[in-house]
């Protein structure tokens, strides 16, 4: 249909400790890299998305101006979204709001974040701000910390064990192994991944997402204008969002983001698919068990299913539902901005056959579950082939 | 009381200390962990709030939480926040409390790994001279 809102061009930075590289060349990189692939200018693009969950991380206050002067879009309307960790996919879907409200036809995106140039524990610190800091945060509780809550929850609910988390993590490095842009490019062998150095109990170095630098970048336009800009669009099917506490002890379930759940639901709906359609997804696994949460909330799963499907190879290419076969957050890196545009880029390449050597074979339907702080912020998206 | 005696909540503040939080800190100082019901629907809260949330009056009024506890979550920092770094490795737990109420403090005084589903006990207890918080031990 002609008013389906598409993705037409995407890029990406390496993403990594990228020491000499800030805020402004990172975006740089990754609009460079679309444009690559791009059949018009950077002047055939209406407007700007930019998003930057925190500028503590940069230095640089109100840093979206210098990125979109970095990367040619000035004098043209522009935005800062930022929803935490969910903020690339927040902006995608502010401008897909924007192009179906008529504002502008042709939107570009970009998320990126400069984190390395911090210590990991001020890294630690800054994250762990995301928490509650009247009431949680006043503990020290790290972002690991929150996740690691919910992972001794599950594991006492469902008997999740620390191999099926570790096994989440095995996987991410197996395909960051295979993705030239990942920040590791590294196999993990099980038994290392389990007698790992603990970050936060039960979660070990090999659960946690990396701390890294990066940039993504898409561009949105009508379906009825892709033509002009590429031969093979991609549509965004479906959008659903959700949130929750503030204070995680003020969930009703600590095994579950209601959120997430909320999003899925909507999705789907908008959509008109189920979890059975879909061929392969992107999900949030800042931390193993976030992930094993994810394809439970996003039903490819039962609740407590997650754990053993992981252990048994269902979320690897050939198994019930390829998850993450970019290295996801865990091995390709979590620049935090950049993480949600850069899980739209993946199932774009995927639905386009670009995937190369993790290629999910006649992938048609693809869906994306970006999640802010430990569930506050929530898109799920949605996409197939036009 | 004199801006230099606010009773602080917490190991590190991160915000300015509201009457709400500090009224709340003094509270646990008399050894009292005090939430607040809205008087107009009768939702609880816990930690207190100005407003209720559901029906946005402020007439609300405090009411004493009993300090019996569930587990329902906990991990061991290990990796510490910057602030936290020379305290690490410290037990985070999330407990439930009567009425469905539930929150985040640290688990103190167990020698082995704690088991979610144990029943705890949330106790004030003051960490310097202007500060408090509440933590889990033990039942």
């Amino acid at each position: 249909m002609d008013d389906d809102i598409v993705i037409v061009g995407g890029g990406q930075s390496k993403f990594g400790k990228r020491k000499g590289l800030g805020i402004r060349e990172l975006a740089f990189e990754a609009v460079s890299d679309l444009m690559n692939d791009f059949n018009m200018g950077i002047e055939d693009i209406d407007a700007s998305v930019i998003g930057i969950a925190g500028e503590e991380f940069s230095g640089q206050g109100a840093p979206a101006a210098v990125v979109v002067d970095e990367i040619g879009m000035v004098g043209k309307p522009t935005i800062r979204v930022e929803s935490a960790c969910a903020t690339g996919s927040a902006g995608i879907k502010t401008a897909y709001g924007w192009i179906k409200a008529g504002f502008y036809d042709t939107v570009m995106v970009v998320g990126v974040e400069k984190m390395t140039s911090v210590s990991s524990a001020r890294a630690t610190e800054l994250m762990a701000r995301a928490g509650d800091v009247r009431w949680e945060s006043p503990y020290g509780c790290s972002f690991p910390g929150y996740y690691a809550i919910m992972a001794s929850a599950h594991m006492k609910e469902y008997g999740t064990t620390k191999e099926m988390l570790s096994s989440v993590g095995v996987k991410a490095h197996h395909y960051g192994s295979l993705n030239p842009k990942a920040h590791i490019q590294k196999e993990v062998s099980l038994e290392e991944a389990v007698n790992s150095i603990p970050i936060a109990y039960p979660l070990n170095l090999y659960d946690c997402s990396l701390i890294s630098d990066g940039a993504a970048a898409v561009v949105l336009t009508k379906a009825s204008l892709a033509k002009k800009y590429t031969d093979s669009p991609v549509r965004i099917k479906g959008v659903g969002s959700g949130s929750d506490t503030m204070e995680i002890a003020h969930r009703k379930s600590l095994t579950s983001l209601s959120g997430a759940k909320e999003a899925a639901r909507r999705a789907y709906k908008m959509a008109g698919v189920t979890a059975k359609d879909i061929d392969v997804a992107e999900v949030h696994d800042c931390f193993t068990i976030a992930e094993i949460i994810a394809t439970e909330d996003l039903g490819f799963f039962e609740p407590g299913q997650g754990g053993p499907a992981a252990l048994d190879g269902q979320t690897y290419i050939g198994g019930k539902i390829p998850i993450n076969v970019d290295g996801g957050l865990k091995s390709k890196g979590h620049p935090l901005g950049a993480t949600g545009v850069s899980q739209a880029n993946e199932i774009r390449n995927q639905l386009l056959g670009k995937s190369y050597n993790r290629q999910v074979e006649g992938a048609k339907i693809g869906l994306s579950h970006n999640v802010g702080q430990s569930g506050q912020f929530v898109n799920v998206m949605i996409y197939d082939r036009v | 009381m004199s801006s230099q005696e606010t009773m602080k909540f917490g190991y590190v503040t991160y915000e300015e200390v509201v009457p709400i939080a500090s009224e709340f800190a003094k509270y646990l100082e008399e050894g009292k962990i005090m939430g607040n019901r809205c008087k107009k629907c009768d939702t609880k809260f816990l930690p207190p709030r100005s407003g209720c949330n559901k029906c946005f009056s402020t007439d609300m009024e405090y009411f004493e939480v009993k300090p019996e506890a569930t587990l329902r979550g906990f991990t061991v920092i290990h990796f510490a926040p910057e602030s936290f770094s020379d305290k690490a490795p410290y037990i985070v737990a999330v407990g439930e409390l009567e009425n469905g109420l539930s929150v985040l403090a640290h688990l103190v005084g167990v020698t082995s790994m704690p088991d979610v589903g144990m029943k705890m006990k949330l106790v004030p207890q003051k960490i310097s001279k202007d500060r408090i918080v509440y933590k889990f031990t033990k039942a």
